[in-house]
């Protein structure tokens, strides 16, 4: 199969797995879902297709992949789930944009986390050369990863202790870029579009409130 | 992986959402309350993809962090916007945040 035609490209091929049209096509209905989520941000629909994109894409990625640890990912989802549904339900109502600040927050350290990771880790994902060093642009990309991931944890930090949302657009541009260096590192299709979307909509957005604020 | 052939997508996710972004979309809901919110919980499943594949001790309880952190902001960035806003106090009126 010529380069041009390699189905890799679609998320579909990862460390050996065959490509699958299944697989591809679940990258492509989340990302599709993520993007009617944007489209439709000022419906309550949004969040909801949002929810569905996502679970569409764990199941593709958990399908796809070669897991080795099912019980501890399962593990970790369902408490991750747990102490965050709790949090969304009991919180006080007047503290709910400050709690969607920290989950950005916690994103940027997911994103940090799941880029050193990869460093530690670089043979399970063709990140290396013939020599067995981390090929120089995946590094580079696992470095922004780590960087913007950290500065979205240290903004949203910063925004919690002055009390302010004027970033909060930003902030969540970040942890999209976030995302998308992933995305490219890994070579995950459906990470690359759904970061980079959310990454130009904050940026698009932030930049917008900005001058909304200086005219007012 | 040949990651320029990854760079047509890109382009297309940035022409996406910044078509998507629309200034008039929410004249009613706060930006933290809108669907543009809960994307990039899309960080979960670089999270998981990370703790499949992980071969090392430290990588994969790293991404198990991961993996859990990721999964409490999800539930949060969508489950919160979910909430009935303005806030409503015990005797049912309206509060003015």
């Amino acid at each position: 199969m010529s380069a041009a035609f390699d189905p890799s490209w679609l998320g579909a091929r990862i460390d050996g797995v065959d490509p699958s049209p299944l697989v591809a096509g679940m990258w492509f209905a989340a990302a599709a879902l993520l993007l009617c989520a944007l489209w439709l941000r000022g419906h309550r629909a949004g969040n909801r297709l949002a929810l569905a994109g996502g679970m569409l894409a764990v199941g593709a990625a958990l399908y796809s992949h070669d897991v080795v640890n099912l019980p501890e990912i399962a593990s970790a989802l369902a408490i991750g789930g747990s102490i965050g549904l709790t949090l969304a339900r009991r919180c006080g109502a007047h503290r709910l944009p400050w709690l969607v600040m920290v989950a950005y927050g916690l994103l940027g350290l997911a994103g940090m986390a799941t880029c050193v990771a990869l460093f530690l880790n670089p043979f399970a994902f063709a990140l290396v050369d013939g020599q067995g060093h981390v090929m120089p642009a995946h590094g580079a990309l696992l470095m922004a990863g780590v960087a913007i991931g950290g500065l979205v944890a240290i903004g949203a930090l910063m925004m919690l202790v002055r009390r302010t949302q004027s970033g909060l657009a930003l902030v969540g541009s970040g942890a999209g870029w976030s995302a998308a260096a992933l995305g490219l590192a890994l070579g995950n299709s459906a990470l690359l579009l759904v970061g980079g979307m959310a990454g130009v909509a904050g940026l698009r957005l932030g930049w917008r409130a900005r001058a909304l604020g200086r005219a007012a | 992986m040949n990651g320029a052939s990854l760079l047509p997508l890109f382009l297309l996710a940035v022409a996406g959402g910044f078509i998507a972004a629309r200034p008039d979309a929410d004249p009613d809901r706060p930006l933290w309350r809108a669907g543009v919110g809960a994307l990039p919980a899309i960080m979960l499943v670089g999270a998981v993809i990370a703790a499949a594949e992980a071969g090392s001790a430290s990588a994969r309880y790293l991404a198990l962090f991961a993996v859990l952190i990721a999964s409490v902001a999800a539930v949060l960035l969508v489950g919160v916007p979910e909430r009935r806003w303005p806030p409503v106090d015990d005797e049912g009126s309206e509060g003015d945040a």
